[in-house]
């Protein structure tokens, strides 16, 4: 507490950074495919499910021609559901992720392309959560939170659980206990 | 809890412990009750008014028995509230049903702040909030104790903590307090120039017709507008441009009056000292606020200059420590975080290197970034205003074109960013620079990132752009919009790893 930080030796600076490189990275289990398939799908059904109710407890005060407001439900459902079908494979094409000593690196996104490296010292703490259709497929969750306020966890999805806590092992056997 | 973690703790006894010291103690001051008195009256007198107004008895009672219940409330918590500090910890406890006992240890407390409204300056109570170093605010308040009682509970604070080896004098007494800077009246007068509060006045006047409507002669006051309207409206053209010229004139003027006296009730004499690394803050005219703010807390410095301030050279400073979040309340965070409330951009970036360490910011070069973001900015513009162009038109027809003016605005714009766009590693800090009219600059010491994030939307993909974003834990995230990706997925990468070799201390 009396210095105001401590810095230890920088010797490789450009080597540290520039040793990122795209084999180092992992892949989700494959299985995660399936679970988000079907969570898009029990998604979709629900949506669908509250918008067919909607309409029919309001199918007398709609507009005469309301036809037009049919159809417009349907392009929308559809095209939801094209997306919810085709979005689970982009996904893991897209994600890669490393838990090295020092850094944990995440890469994924279809549309909006994200990367975070989140230095593994400055986590506070690391969760394992584990939903119903998660459980399912024997997959879980690694929720990491930084320090601060705003947006300070990041999640790590579709692990296979014995994966998912030999990372959670690791991450905290690398932490060690440099923080407060 | 009873052995202190700190390094200079003493040692706890091996013998069974006596029963602690108290060095002070005591109950809340008596004044507060009548505080709390004239605080239940304000909140009733709304349904009271109504009430009486209205001719419903019930909203009658429910001032009633809601004046009663915050007065038993506030009695009940008078009574049973008790604060104790011994030689390890200040205990504070409360509550008649539900007993509440908060214990802090000695070694956690940073200082204890002080703050007083007008009513209790005149009555002679202060609010004692103890700040701790790595809590969410505040870890406690008093609300309020005697001058008397607060100045002897920081007495023995100082001296307890004295005992177990801090170096104390944060408080009022003590070695060399350098004063870092003072806001003079001119500068209090351009902050509340340079504040935008025109709106502030539409929305008051809005919600005073409001106001009127629900009161039932909103009719009356229409009428009144509206024959004030057309006798406007039946003058000469030139008559007409000279009276809407002159009502919006005193508009700009009530609106810039009301800032400048804003500003000078909020941060009146505002002082910036510091003592042992510990920054203190004075302002307020109506409220009085001294706050510390230990330099090593602070996870990120921002030099903001919107437009206007730019033009005349003007900077705000402000520092963000770590639980100065959203969640704090919105007038502890923007009083907590003021470093400077507007001041000359010399004296503000002077200022930066008593905030940071190893900081200068005075002629700091940034590295300019690729001019892509002029082709991203004006991609971005003139696709918003051809929408904007093709929905107007089905509105208002062909006059819809009006709206691709915008498309060169748009590239002036882009221009504009890619001027502030900058960027610059430093030892041991980043510096990043951004803005369009106004120009922003953030310092992060890299041992306080908490993250590093690239994000690329679609159209940045176009363009081979992307957004850096880093994470400290306090305030929002810094965000660079428009750089290079790969120099933007170099920096995240460099940000992490470097701040992976620091020891994060809050």
């Amino acid at each position: 507490m009396e210095s105001e930080f401590e810095i230890e030796p920088e010797p490789t600076a450009g080597a540290s950074t520039s040793s990122v490189d795209a084999n180092a990275l992992e892949r989700l289990d494959p299985r995660v495919v399936l679970y988000w398939l079907i969570a898009g799908i029990i998604e979709w059904i629900v949506l669908a499910g509250l918008a067919t109710v909607a309409v029919w407890m309001f199918r007398e005060k709609l507009p005469a021609d309301w036809s037009f407001v049919l159809y417009g439900g349907f392009v929308l459902f559809g095209l939801m559901l094209v997306w919810n079908l085709v979005r689970p494979t982009l996904a893991y094409r897209r994600w890669r992720f490393s838990i090295g000593d020092e850094l944990m690196l995440m890469r994924y996104g279809i549309i909006y392309h994200e990367e975070k490296a989140i230095p593994i010292s400055r986590l506070q703490h690391v969760d394992l959560t584990r939903g119903p259709v998660e459980r399912l497929f024997g997959l879980a969750t690694l929720v990491v939170f930084t320090a601060g306020t705003e947006a300070a966890s990041f999640r790590l999805p579709g692990l296979a659980v014995l994966r998912a806590e030999e990372l959670r092992d690791r991450i905290l056997v690398a932490r060690g206990d440099d923080v407060i | 809890m009873t052995s202190s973690e700190g390094p200079d703790g003493a040692p706890a006894p091996d013998a069974p412990l006596p029963p602690p010291l108290v060095l002070a103690d005591g109950h809340l001051h008596p004044g507060i009750l009548f505080l709390r008195f004239l605080d239940g009256i304000r909140s009733s007198i709304l349904p009271l008014v109504l009430g009486l107004v209205t001719g419903q008895a019930w909203l009658l009672g429910i001032a009633g028995a809601g004046f009663v219940f915050a007065m038993v409330y506030w009695f009940l918590r008078f009574i049973t509230f008790r604060y104790t500090l011994t030689e390890d910890e200040l205990v504070t406890r409360q509550g008649l049903v539900f007993r509440q006992e908060r214990r802090i240890p000695v070694d956690r407390i940073q200082d204890l702040n002080f703050e007083s409204s007008l009513l209790r300056r005149m009555t002679g109570l202060v609010v004692v909030s103890v700040e701790t170093a790595s809590s969410q605010g505040a870890e406690a308040k008093l609300d309020s104790l005697g001058q008397y009682a607060a100045e002897q509970l920081r007495e023995a604070l100082h001296t307890v903590r004295a005992r177990h080896g801090h170096r104390v004098p944060v408080g009022e007494e003590g070695p060399q307090e350098t004063i870092l800077f003072r806001c003079s009246a001119t500068e209090l007068t351009l902050l509340g120039f340079t504040n935008n509060r025109v709106g502030a006045i539409f929305v008051g006047v809005f919600a005073l017709w409001e106001f009127s409507n629900e009161l039932g002669f909103g009719d009356r006051v229409v009428g009144a507008g509206s024959d004030l309207v057309d006798r406007v409206f039946s003058l000469d053209t030139p008559l007409l441009l000279v009276v809407v010229a002159a009502v919006l004139f005193l508009f700009l003027l009530g609106g810039w009056l009301l800032s400048i006296a804003a500003s000078f009730v909020k941060f009146h004499d505002f002082t910036l000292s510091v003592r042992e690394g510990v920054l203190q803050r004075r302002f307020g005219l109506i409220t009085r606020h001294a706050q510390t703010l230990p330099r090593r807390k602070i996870q990120r410095v921002l030099l903001e200059q919107t437009f206007l301030r730019r033009l005349l050279h003007l900077v705000v400073v402000r520092a963000d420590s770590a639980g100065s979040g959203m969640d704090a309340k919105e007038e502890q965070r923007s009083g907590r975080d003021i470093i400077a409330p507007v001041t000359q951009s010399r004296i503000g970036e002077g200022l930066v290197p008593w905030l940071l360490e190893n900081l200068r910011v005075d002629g700091l070069e940034f590295q300019r970034v690729s001019a892509k973001v002029v082709g991203r900015v004006f991609a971005e513009g003139a696709l918003g205003a051809v929408v904007l162009t093709a929905l107007l038109w089905f509105a208002i027809g062909p006059i819809a074109f009006v709206a691709l003016v915008l498309v060169p605005v748009a590239w002036l714009f882009g221009f504009l960013a890619y001027r502030n766009l900058g960027y610059r590693e430093l030892d041991d800090h980043v510096a990043l620079r951004w803005g369009i009219l106004g120009r922003y600059r953030s310092f992060v010491p890299l041992h306080k990132v908490q993250a590093a994030q690239l994000q690329a939307g679609p159209l940045d993909r176009v363009f081979g752009l992307a957004s850096l974003v880093v994470y400290v834990a306090g305030g929002s995230p810094t965000r660079l919009n428009y750089l290079p990706r790969d120099e933007a997925e170099r920096l995240e990468y460099e940000i992490a790893a470097r701040a992976a070799k620091r020891r994060f201390v809050w």
